[in-house]
């Protein structure tokens, strides 16, 4: 045989062979019937957020276990696909890219901090993907690829200002505002006076200071707030917005400082069980916060799932506490059933359809409400509660509202 | 300070007889003998404080007087009383008496008898008006504690809490009181509420009180009384701006003292973690990116050794820092040997390999703990005796921990100081540094030096870690935000110079704590990187610089 003749020959061959192969694996890169259908996993496990963020990477997959126990969606089971942002908020866009794209995620769980949603937005909304995101937030955003799981500051930060305000509360008058420095804290802020002109509270009576991430010496500031507080003018509050690692130096300070509730009470936005883990809270009781829920509630509902997190914990010897349930965690559960609900309602994956499912669905909240998915928003009405430190490292329910609460997305307090 | 009640001439003995009178009028009711109160009294008080905010100041007024009574069962009662309302306990229920929750069950509030029914209701969580309340009443049952020390904490409270107190009350417990603390203290108590009195000599003399014991509250104080009352007598205004130029002066004294303490404290974490860096970078020439995560297992070694000795010693918890200084230093004076051994040595003439190879180290070691411990806060339990702090001065507020982190500092730097100057090992590194080829000449074993003195730079950075521990919040990236600041410390003070990096620790912890007040954190961090800039643009080798050759 001539050897061009040969050549073209063995060509041939290869190629055919290898087309027979690539429709197998064409065949295989389509999603069969069988393949688990993949949820992305954004929580950082290292870095500032880690000991927040970590505990959200574990209940979500517990609760796709719990899915898949059940027979999974649609027939399929579910797989949570962990990556690790670090805490570095230009890694939340890059590996919420890389899950869409290579790991062909069907939705997203993920991020903390408002800085780290704002890096994702973008990505998502060029792939029209769904970013479920399970934190309270600043507001002042409403895309159709961010299904929004927890309150605007409608719905949490103004009713605790008010509480505080009115007499039981204490009457405060004189506000000092202290935030770590990205946009949720400046946001809230900005709110926040707006809504306190309205009140007539007057300039004098606002102090706002920002610190960096990570920042731990609140030694002078802490000293402000004691001089800002004996001031005339009336009770003076402290607004909270620091986050991760700051929340236990600052809480250590006012306590070393001899801050109490009882003298100037400090209204912490951000803080949640693990953040007082390190601490001995018998000085801090009285401090308050305020989220859509709060361990101590006693629903059946809740009893399971502290139940169910407890044995989680042990069974994988996971570093956390058995004995803790944060809202970020409820809420983060509360996103998984309600993405499964709406995807077995549209007996689709595809984010489009999902999201039209969702509208208007309800899904069980633990904290004993029953939580509703706006009809165009897409936030979800949830309860407001407000808590009070004690001394064992949690919160005691100080108030709670009668029924779920509709969000406002675009506050009217924030100048435009 | 001179009594309220102190005879001017004359008429003041008079004056003082009526009052004594008065009080023994007034406080008769609290001192003549008390039957046992009825139950219904008792169901009563606590009824109206499940259910009345409104009544919350009579309820505890009541309660305070049952407790400074002559009765015995009614002093427990109120005492259990206050208690469980301050350890959230007392559970208001829909349908029936109120209870308590006690470690065996449930009691009745006002009868003390054990309830048998179930009661699964949640406790009711006092509100901020409340808790205050309760602590007031708590602090005006104390003011009779036979304890001095809690006596001038309640005293401390009452004049804090000028407004809401019992002043017969406090009138009884000044009348009784000898410690000249607690004394002053409810004097002051008194003439922040005799400035709303009637009579214009009754608040001069409060006014002038009130110049004696200078703080921010009586400054505004004074300064609300002269806004609203813009048509005051002379003898009130000259004493008024007597008054606030006294506290003015005092104030700003303090004011300065607190910056100046706060730059030292914060220059005290700048030296403790600048040092080993200083050694080993200065006398080593390495780039050790590590660093940072050597203070870190420096931290966790103390969080081993407080939890050692909370499970199997807990006699000796309180000593525990001190236990682990010399634990966290030869653990990590180890680790750094074996990583000088194993990385380092092979790199000695190649900085840029030596910087990513303890990057890599550094990324290792805190993965390494993230999967030892896991990567949340550790829980540091302060020593009894680094808890809270004093008033030195007014405004100015020293914290233990900080105090105890200064000194500390101080020690370690003037042991450290010492081993490098005036030990034998000291002069070895020195002249291994200075001429390395004439010392190996001289036959001095030029690379174990250089292993001991690696190990000695990391097991300083340990005894940082120590310190930090009751300063800072300790996870396993902690490290990477000491060791920035190390790097610019050691780089303006002079790689190598002992002496150099605590002049630049203090400089720099100085300045940046002088800013932070007036233009906040984020401020002061740039003003100090540009402090910085400029001098190493000036100065490239650093404030003081070892002369080395070779």
């Amino acid at each position: 045989m001539k050897r061009r003749n040969f050549l073209s020959a063995v060509g041939s061959g290869v190629v055919a062979v290898s087309a027979g192969n690539l429709s197998e694996t064409a065949l295989a890169a389509t999603p069969s019937g069988s393949d688990p259908v993949k949820l992305g996993l954004l929580f950082s496990q290292s870095g500032a957020m880690a000991n927040n963020e970590s505990l959200l990477k574990d209940i979500s997959l517990m609760t796709i276990d719990q899915i898949n126990a059940k027979g999974g969606v649609m027939g399929r089971k579910v797989e949570g696909v962990v990556v690790d942002p670090a805490s570095d908020w230009p890694m939340y866009a890059q590996m919420s890219k890389q899950l869409i794209l290579s790991e062909k995620v069907a939705a997203i769980f993920g991020c903390w901090t408002s800085v780290s949603r704002k890096s994702v937005l973008p990505v998502v909304e060029a792939q029209d993907s769904l970013l479920f995101y399970p934190l309270h937030f600043e507001g002042e955003e409403q895309s159709k690829n961010v299904v929004y799981l927890n309150s605007p500051p409608s719905s949490s930060v103004l009713p605790a200002v008010e509480y505080l305000m009115t007499p039981q509360g204490g009457e405060a008058k004189r506000f000092f505002m202290l935030g770590s420095d990205y946009v949720w804290p400046r946001t809230i802020n900005k709110m926040l006076k707006g809504y306190l002109k309205t009140k007539g509270v007057p300039n004098s009576a606002i102090r706002e200071q920002y610190v960096p991430f990570s920042h731990s010496n609140f030694q002078s500031i802490v000293r402000d707030i004691k001089a800002f507080a004996a001031q005339p003018g009336g009770q003076a509050i402290v607004v909270l917005t620091v986050v991760g690692d700051s929340i236990p130096a600052m809480f250590k300070e006012a306590i070393n400082q001899g801050i109490r509730a009882t003298d100037i009470p400090i209204l912490g936005l951000d803080v949640v069980d693990s953040d007082l883990e390190g601490l001995d809270t018998a000085p801090l009781t009285g401090h308050l916060s305020c989220w859509c829920y709060f361990q101590n509630i006693d629903t059946p509902a809740n009893r399971q799932l502290k139940s169910d997190w407890a044995s989680y914990v042990k069974a994988k010897q996971l570093k956390h506490r058995p004995d803790m349930v944060i809202d970020p965690m409820v809420s983060t559960v509360m996103g998984i059933q309600l993405w499964a609900q709406a995807a077995t309602k549209a007996k689709s994956f595809e984010p489009a359809a999902v999201r039209k499912a969702m509208a208007g669905m309800t899904v069980a909240d633990p904290a004993g409400y029953v939580a509703k998915m706006d009809a165009t928003n897409q936030y979800l009405w949830r309860g407001t509660m407000i808590g009070s430190i004690n001394a064992k490292q949690g919160f005691d329910i100080l108030w709670k509202s009668k029924d779920i609460v509709a969000p406002v997305p675009y506050s009217p307090f924030v100048k435009a | 300070m001179k009594s309220l009640f102190e005879p001017l001439r004359g008429t003041a003995r008079w004056r003082r007889w009526f009052q004594h009178l008065m009080l023994a009028c007034l406080c008769g009711p609290l001192l003549q003998a008390q039957a046992a109160m009825p139950a219904q009294e008792r169901s009563s008080i606590v009824a109206s404080i499940c259910t009345d905010p409104g009544a919350y100041r009579g309820a505890l007024d009541r309660i305070v007087q049952a407790v400074v009574g002559t009765s015995s069962a009614d002093a427990a009662w109120g005492k259990t009383l206050l208690e469980r309302l301050q350890a959230v306990a007392v559970i208001c229920r829909a349908q029936g008496a109120p209870v308590f929750k006690v470690d065996h069950g449930v009691v009745d509030a006002a009868t003390l008898e054990p309830v048998t029914e179930a009661v699964d209701e949640l406790p009711m969580v006092p509100t901020l008006v409340l808790a205050r309340l309760l602590k007031t009443s708590q602090a005006e049952i104390e003011l009779f504690s036979p304890d001095v020390l809690v006596r001038r904490a309640a005293a401390q409270r009452m004049s804090q809490a000028y407004a809401q107190i019992n002043e017969p009350l406090v009138r009884l417990a000044l009348s009784k009181a000898a410690d000249p603390e607690v004394i002053a203290t409810l004097e002051l108590a008194l003439a922040k509420r005799s400035l709303a009195s009637g009579s214009v000599e009754v608040r001069v003399e409060a006014i002038r009180a009130m110049g004696k014991a200078p703080s921010e509250s009586t400054r505004s104080l004074l300064q609300k009384y002269q806004e609203d009352r813009p048509d005051m007598s002379a003898g009130e205004r000259a004493a008024l701006t007597q008054s606030l130029s006294q506290i003015d002066r005092a104030l700003e004294v303090g004011k300065a003292a607190s910056i100046f303490f706060s730059g030292l404290s914060y220059a005290g974490v700048l030296l403790i973690t600048a040092l080993g860096l200083s050694i080993v970078f200065g006398l080593l020439g390495v780039i050790n990116l590590a660093h940072g995560e050597f203070i870190m297992i420096g931290a966790y070694a103390t969080y081993v050794v407080e939890k050692w000795l909370q499970a199997h010693a807990p006699g000796w918890f309180d000593a525990y820092v001190f236990l682990a200084i010399p634990f966290a230093f030869l653990v990590c004076a180890l680790i750094g040997i074996v990583l000088e051994m194993t990385i380092i040595r092979h790199l000695y003439k190649r900085p840029l390999e030596t910087l990513l190879a303890t990057w890599a180290v550094s990324i290792a070691l805190i993965k390494l703990v993230q999967i030892l411990f896991g990567s949340q806060n550790v829980e540091f339990i302060t020593p009894s005796f680094l808890q809270g702090g004093v008033q030195l001065y007014p405004g100015f507020f020293v914290t233990w921990n900080r105090v105890f982190a200064i000194a500390l500092g101080l020690v370690i730097f003037a042991t450290a100081y010492a081993l490098i100057r005036q030990t034998r090992f000291g002069l070895l590194i020195r002249a291994t540094t200075q001429r390395r080829d004439t010392a190996r000449a001289l036959g001095i074993p030029a690379p174990s030096i250089d292993r001991l003195a690696f190990g000695l730079g990391s097991g300083l950075a340990g005894l940082a870690g120590v310190v930090l521990t009751q300063i800072a919040s300790v996870n396993p990236s902690m490290g990477t935000s000491f060791v920035i600041d190390a790097f610019m410390v050691v780089v303006l003070g002079g790689a190598g110079s002992l002496v150099g990096t605590a002049v630049s620790s203090l400089v720099l912890g100085e300045v940046n704590q002088l800013i932070e007040p007036f233009h906040g954190a984020v401020a002061a961090k740039v003003a100090v990187l540009l402090l910085i800039v400029l001098i190493i643009q000036r100065r490239p080798q650093g404030l003081f610089a070892l002369k080395t050759r070779g």
